[in-house]
């Protein structure tokens, strides 16, 4: 091969290292000034979508306020450069109307970033959204275009045990939604999984907190 | 297919870019690139959003693996070329993921899956890494440009009668009722082939023209 072409020749192997190292190098630079460029852009783009998805599992929201957690897991009111973390929903007199949680964890590709929504007295669910994801087109992906499945979030109701302790959601065919249970999509398996066990993470982590603060929060919180 | 040609290093540049349009057409002579072109074709502006994204990441690695040819050492030669496809493919989809977002997510895996598209990579190694850079460019621009041309035409085609609708806007009249089938996988084998089918009668009819007049 290389002969033939004339550029081939007693190539040392230190040269060969040499020439990948340095493309791998400039390569490596190159995508890291971009990244570094496109990183505030993508994260604003993000956060408006964030929102928009909020608005959408919040029935009867029509603006709300955003909340991330401090450093000592305290919520205050979303400032520059956040992450949004909670929303809590307003409809047009400025009454709560529910909250809508983001949650993320890994997918069957990569990591899905999704917002649910819970009503005001925790008890069940308003809505779901795959905000990202990369998963596969055609299978995993009916996490994000079966709307009929997408839907289905909004009817779910969540199971307390004796102890008012919240039981996770279980995924199922021919799920009861007044059970607790999602439905499962043949070729989405591992997707519908993967959003399962995300709220499921996340409504231990938050629903202490909400069911604590959620008046203080829909007042604007603590200042 | 015109392979013989492929290798002819002394080929003029002009000659290059018009073969990448029409004789040597990457996706309707050449079918090479096939996944993508079936699973974003189903509306015209994914089509060209992904075709222009391959079209831009060809040209871009043709220039730099052209200009490096004389300094990568053959046996890593194609380490190298996936290595300089893959971080334009990386700049590409995250440029995409900053100013289109919305496109970003229709196009969902397939950017990153230009990477392994087979189109490129055949441009690398046949031209780029053997022709100087106005030669691989020229070459690069007619490739892409036949692979927008082709995908285009697909997406356009798909929509129309999947939708009624071309670039989002309506244009089939109201009681067109959309063939649902040109959404989905199946509509885009029956469109490329159909595709692939016209290209073929009218190449012939026009060479059997030209042949015609140059024996009178």
């Amino acid at each position: 091969m290389s002969d033939e072409n004339g550029r081939g020749g007693g190539t040392s192997v230190l040269r060969i290292q040499a020439v990948l190292v340095a493309i791998a190098l400039v390569a490596g630079l190159a995508i890291a000034a971009v990244h570094e460029w496109t990183r505030p852009m993508v994260m604003a783009q993000r956060g408006g979508l964030l929102g928009d998805a909020a608005l959408e599992v919040m029935p009867g929201a029509t603006n709300y306020l955003i909340y991330v957690r401090a450093n000592d897991s305290q919520l205050r009111l979303l400032g520059d450069g956040d992450t949004p973390e909670l929303f809590i929903g307003l409809d047009e007199r400025g009454r709560a109307v529910g909250a809508a949680i983001v949650a993320s964890g890994m997918g069957y590709a990569d990591v899905i970033q999704l917002v649910f929504g819970i009503d005001p007295d925790g008890e069940r669910l308003t809505g779901m959204r795959v905000v990202t994801s990369r998963e596969t087109p055609g299978l995993g992906s009916k996490i994000v275009d079966d709307m009929d499945w997408v839907e289905s979030f909004g009817r779910i109701e969540l199971q307390f045990d004796d102890q008012r302790e919240l039981e996770p959601l279980r995924v199922r065919e021919d799920a009861s939604h007044e059970a607790g249970e999602v439905d499962a999509i043949s070729g989405a398996t591992v997707s519908v999984r993967a959003v399962t066990r995300i709220i499921n993470e996340s409504l231990v982590e938050w629903m202490p907190k909400l069911r604590e603060e959620f008046d203080d929060l829909a007042g604007g919180g603590r200042g | 297919m015109a392979d013989s040609s492929l290798l002819n290093e002394r080929e003029n540049a002009a000659a290059r870019f018009k073969a990448g349009l029409w004789r040597e057409n990457p996706i309707l002579v050449q079918a090479l690139g096939m996944c993508p072109v079936l699973a974003v074709s189903n509306t015209g502006i994914n089509a060209l959003t992904m075709s222009l994204a391959t079209a831009s990441v060809l040209l871009a690695s043709a220039i730099v693996i052209s200009t490096l040819r004389g300094i990568i050492p053959p046996q890593v030669r194609l380490a190298c070329f996936v290595l300089v496809i893959a971080t334009f493919v990386t700049l590409t989809d995250m440029l995409i993921e900053a100013f289109a977002l919305e496109l970003h997510r229709a196009l969902g895996a397939f950017l990153p899956l230009i990477v392994v598209n087979c189109m490129i990579l055949s441009r690398i190694e046949i031209m780029a890494s053997r022709q100087p850079v106005p030669v691989a460019a020229l070459d690069a621009l007619g490739m892409g440009g036949g692979f927008m041309l082709g995908l285009i035409t697909l997406g356009s085609l798909r929509e129309l009668l999947g939708r009624g609708t071309l670039f989002g806007t309506q244009v089939m009249p109201e009681s067109f009722e959309p063939w649902q089938v040109m959404q989905l996988p199946g509509g885009g084998f029956f469109t490329l082939a159909a595709l692939v089918i016209g290209f073929y009668l009218l190449d012939r009819r026009w060479r059997a023209r030209r042949t015609a007049e140059a024996t009178t």
